[in-house]
């Protein structure tokens, strides 16, 4: 048992390493430098990062139908077509497969970027569009009003994502990008203000701009169904050290100022959370039984009071921790959901929920189906079945009844007592002729 | 068109002018302050670094000789053994170390497999502790030869040249030092380094020139390498370890003492006129933030100007002015543009050198009034215009429904009440309190009077169809207006027919078609139980059930019922046990048990009843015939 045990945690480890490998495609070799801070914090938190330039002729995601990587980070804007194996479609596949992408472009971006952008469900804005606000720019701006501050209550809600203390103003100085409100898994992580418009900082705006005010996204993600997760931010600048480091003093309107950028705060988090280090959750263990009952049971009878539990995990700080939250919600299905419940949070990340199976029998599953916005999208379900009574199960004692136990009753009593007199009773006429 | 290909142009023109002067220097304030921090640490590499970047500012630092005892590092590592090493003789304070720390260093020299870098850790360590040369010279350098061939990456040359100006062998150094400058890669050709990011840049930069110098030879650097080696030096200002601080700036003071040093320009602090000031400062230094000697003031001039949007040149060869008591800083006087409003380029020469600078000229923006009214869609009347005077609002809350149209204008004039264009201005309509927005372009025609017309029928399907009070506002905004404009009009109440829904009104918005939510609960209906009669009447329809045997019973006692015929005999017992334990099991049957239990009962029941009941009734009969 214990060598099992020690096994599994030695797999766990293995597997844990293994999610670290992470390749960085890069222009040149100075962005590693420029944005040494945001690579050593993933270094400091167990990433292995492999930089490659990312127009190099031996670039591979794969060797023998296995990925040598798990997260791919693309920081090179200018690249025009990358090199080696790795196109748009790599760059897709590595997605469907499971792999995880941070990609961060600017307002030179190529029709690479554009091109994964739309397989993911972003569109990114054309090139030398950049994002323009004349009204929140930064006192570093170069001019065209480019480097805006956004503020923190532009940013999603959602803390499994941007985690809970994003308190300081983010520089932002890039492309917009447009995301369709109708895909609920493409999420708008930060947005820009609606004063804020993408277009080229040096024409006079004569088109409509392709994102104007709010649906201007400045930094999109999404998880797909497989819980791959991707992170797209229309500025490389964002990630850069100069970015982490600066000041930020709004020029015009409320006075919106800070020692330092929230930019840090906000690219570790979204880092931790494009990577897989947070908000994932598994299920540990499930149990259900009838209430009274000890042992689980796979057939229930119609009305039954049913205890169903189950254990939640999330990942937290590279360990799995019992999750809190208090909206799980169990579902009692027959095609139809005939029953849907929220949890109770018992301690320890178990959930319980008890009920009374519904007069209808048939074949039912348990369903847990707990997608919510930053987490990864937890699904569990046992079937089970769900008989009639039995005839001894029927009620006995049916008071309105009464009159027909009674009488057959009385009637057997009546048979029994009748028998004896039938059969003994002895005729006292010869006396009375006698008499 | 004709826009496009200004631009074009322009693109092209900034792509062939390379910015041959620097712009902007090393803020040895911040890295100094960083140096500081980095004493204060434990580490032993950032302790070193810190006093060895402190010692290249000759800045006073604090006594560290007892945290150097206290450290803890590996005396095993011939790195860290270097570290401590040179950090105390830096700090004056070799006293302190036992001299157990060079057994790792003198190792690593008797080693036959140690790498470059870890003999140039061993020899300088050594050296520190004052034990240096013991180094053969000619069969040494041989030996590093041999080491480069298996790797001759720049790092390991710059440990190379290292230990060359420790073992005397600068000829060497200057020997090989043009090819490996040559090796340095170029990144959009602006800057240069090697591989290996900024502390092998720094290494090799620093022992070459010491090397060059030593042997008061000429520089080996180029006035263009020279620049390119500051640019990425500039590129990397943003350092904030300790050893990237200390290789930054001794890297810096190097490139800065070669004569003729780079030259450094920047803006001092504003990039932008106004009609109340109109000079712009430019800091003119080198890479460190000193002053040029060789630099004379009326070099530093400039070039021309001309205007982004239009190309019109409109200065050439103006002189900057020197400030009095700051030799850094120039002042470009630039009171003949003010007026016009845009982004300039200015290019600035100082000696053979320039660069572009893209200046703002800002001005402020007013609109003085805004015309609004709500007229039919196909034009049948003209719309009657309400006229708002900047910064009020609307009085009454306009109507309108989906068969009109809105109509708004405005000119945007400028202090001296010119009508001018700007590149935002944009009208916003958002349901008052609400999140959704639509925004719309307005277009300037001939006499730059903006225009905006809005459908109404059209401008539904953009607010989700939802009928309703909405906030009109207008934002106006370009990157040469020091005021942005965002002025809320007043408020319009939509009506956009019978298929809209009001705002508020759930079920009504078309977004968020499946909700990640959680999904309302829904709780099983169950059959309702069938009506029952009242107790009472079902009690008094029992008894009158039981009625009949009791009567039974009652008229029996009166006639006088006997049982005198009884054989007491075994058959009778049994026959009449057994039928009433018949009775009884039903009952039983009834109450508790299985069909099945009961037929097992059932079984030797019925066959003794039977038998018993057989033989009984056998000698009733024949008993009546002796009788009779």
């Amino acid at each position: 048992m214990k060598i099992y045990l020690i096994l599994g945690l030695f797999l766990c480890a293995t597997i844990a390493l293994a999610q670290q490998d992470t390749l960085v495609l890069v222009d040149n070799l100075n962005i590693k430098e420029t944005h040494s801070q945001f690579f050593k914090s993933l270094q400091e938190r167990g990433y292995t990062l492999t930089f490659k330039l990312a127009d190099d002729s031996n670039l591979v995601l794969s060797k023998y139908g296995e990925y040598l990587y798990k997260n791919l980070i693309v920081f090179s804007p200018t690249v025009v077509e990358f090199g080696g194996q790795i196109d748009t479609e790599a760059i897709t596949k590595f997605i469907d497969e499971g792999g995880n992408v941070l990609i961060a472009g600017n307002a030179a971006a190529s029709d690479v970027y554009r091109e994964i952008a739309s397989e993911n469900g972003f569109e990114m804005d054309e090139e030398s569009a950049a994002v323009i606000d004349h009204f929140n720019f930064d006192a570093s701006d170069d001019g065209d009003h480019t480097r805006i501050v956004v503020s923190p209550k532009n940013l999603i809600n959602a803390p499994a994502i941007i985690g809970t203390q994003n308190t300081n103003p983010v520089l932002f100085e890039g492309t917009g990008l447009i995301i369709d409100k109708e895909n609920t898994l493409v999420l708008p992580i930060l947005t820009a203000d609606s004063t804020a418009y993408s277009y080229n900082p040096k024409n006079q705006v004569k088109d409509y701009p392709h994102a104007v005010g709010r649906n201007t996204v400045l930094i999109a993600a999404l998880q797909a169904r497989n819980n791959a997760r991707i992170v797209f931010s229309g500025s490389l600048f964002f990630f850069s050290d100069e970015a982490f480091n600066s000041p930020v003093s709004k020029v015009h309107g409320e006075k919106l100022k800070s020692d330092v950028s929230g930019n840090k705060e906000l690219a570790t988090h979204l880092s931790a959370w494009v990577f897989g280090e947070r908000g994932r959750l598994r299920v540990r263990r499930v149990d259900h039984h009838r209430q009274g009952d000890n042992t689980s049971s796979n057939t229930y009878t119609i009305t039954d009071t049913v205890v169903y539990r189950i254990e939640i995990e999330e990942l937290k700080n590279g360990k799995w921790q019992p999750f809190e939250g208090n909206d799980v919600q169990l579902e009692f299905v027959r095609i139809d959901p005939f029953i849907r419940t929220t949890l109770q949070r018992k301690p320890n990340g178990v959930y319980e929920g008890i009920f009374k199976v519904p007069d209808v029998w048939g074949v039912y599953q348990f369903k847990v189906d707990y997608d919510r916005v930053g987490y990864t999208r937890l699904y569990h379900s046992t079937q089970v079945s769900v008989r009639p009574l039995q005839h001894t199960q029927y009620e006995r004692f049916i008071p309105s009844a009464y009159p027909y136990y009674v009488s057959a009753f009385s009637m057997m009593i009546g048979v029994y007592i009748f028998s004896f007199v039938f059969l003994y009773y002895k005729d006292d006429s010869p006396k009375s002729k006698s008499e | 068109m004709k826009m496009f290909d200004k631009v074009s142009v322009l693109i092209l023109c900034a792509l062939s002018v390379s910015n041959a002067i620097l712009q902007g220097t090393v803020d040895i304030k911040r890295l100094q302050g960083i140096l500081e921090e980095g004493l204060k640490t434990n580490d032993v590499g950032s302790i070193y670094y810190s006093l060895r970047g402190l010692k290249q500012l000759n800045a006073k630092h604090s006594d560290v000789c007892q945290d150097l005892k206290n450290t803890k590092y590996d005396i095993n590592n011939v790195e860290q053994v270097f570290y401590v090493t040179n950090a105390a003789q830096l700090a004056g304070c070799q006293n302190f170390l036992t001299p157990d720390v060079l057994k790792a260093p003198s190792q690593t020299l008797d080693k036959k497999d140690a790498t470059v870098a870890e003999l140039y850790y061993a020899v300088y360590s050594l050296k520190a502790m004052g034990k240096g040369s013991i180094y053969d010279k000619e069969d040494a350098l041989k030996n590093l030869i041999q080491l480069l061939k298996k790797d001759d990456s720049a790092a390991n040359y710059g440990f190379v040249f290292a230990l060359c100006e420790h073992m005397g062998c600068g000829a060497w150094t200057a020997q090989h030092s043009e090819g490996i400058i040559l090796s340095a890669d170029e990144s959009d050709s602006k800057a240069l380094h090697f591989e290996g990011g900024l502390p092998v840049t720094s290494f090799l930069l620093t022992s070459i020139l010491r090397t060059f110098k030593s042997l008061k030879m000429a520089s080996p650097l180029s006035e263009e390498q020279r620049y390119k080696f500051a640019a990425y030096l500039l590129s990397r200002r943003s350092v904030n370890t300790p050893r990237g601080a200390a290789l930054l700036l001794e890297a810096a003071y190097a490139i800065a003492d070669e004569q003729p040093t780079p030259i450094s320009i920047a803006f001092k602090d504003r990039k932008y006129i106004t009609s109340e000031v109109d000079t712009i400062d430019f800091t003119v230094t080198d890479l460190i933030g000193r002053p040029i000697r060789s630099l004379k003031p009326e070099d530093v001039v400039a070039q021309s100007g001309t205007r982004l949007a239009d190309d019109v040149v409109v200065l050439s060869k103006q002189p900057l002015t020197q400030k009095p008591n700051e030799p850094t800083t120039f002042v470009l006087n630039l009171s003949k543009i003010k007026t016009q409003y845009g982004m300039y380029k200015i290019s600035l020469a100082a000696g053979t050198k320039s660069a572009n600078f893209n200046v703002a000229v800002l001005g402020e923006v007013q609109v003085s009034h805004i015309e609004i009214g709500i007229g039919d869609a196909d034009g049948t009347t003209s719309p009657k215009l309400t006229t708002i005077t900047y910064p009020n609002k609307l009085n009454e809350k306009l109507q309108a429904d989906h068969m009109q149209k809105i109509l708004l204008k405005y000119t945007v004039k400028d202090k001296w009440n010119k009508a001018v264009t700007v590149q935002q201005s944009f009208v916003r309509i958002a349901p008052v309190g609400g999140e959704d927005e639509a925004i719309f372009v307005a277009e300037p025609d001939n006499t730059k009077t903006y225009k905006v017309e809005l459908n109404v029928g059209t401008l539904s399907k953009h607010l989700n169809n939802l009928s309703g009070n909405y906030l009109v506002s207008v934002y106006l905004g370009d990157s040469a207006v020091s005021n942005p404009v965002h002025w809320d009009i007043g408020e319009i109440n939509f009506n956009f027919g019978k298929d809209a829904t009001a705002i508020g009104v759930s079920g009504g918005s078309t977004k968020g078609a499946v909700s990640r939510g959680p999904l309302p609960e829904i709780a099983h209906q169950f059959r309702v139980a069938e009506p029952r009669p009242a107790r009472l009447v079902s009690d008094v329809f029992a008894a009158a059930c039981a009625a009949p045997l009791l009567l039974l019973v009652v008229l029996w006692a009166r006639l006088g019922v006997n049982c005198r015929l009884f054989p007491f005999t075994p058959a009778a017992l049994i026959f009449h046990l057994g039928l009433g334990g018949s009775l009884s099991l039903y009952g039983l049957l009834w109450l508790k048990l299985s069909m099945f239990e009961t037929l097992r009962y059932m079984v030797p029941l019925a066959a003794a009843t039977f038998l018993s009941g057989h033989s009984l009734l056998r000698r009733l009969v024949s008993d009546k015939t002796k009788r009779v």
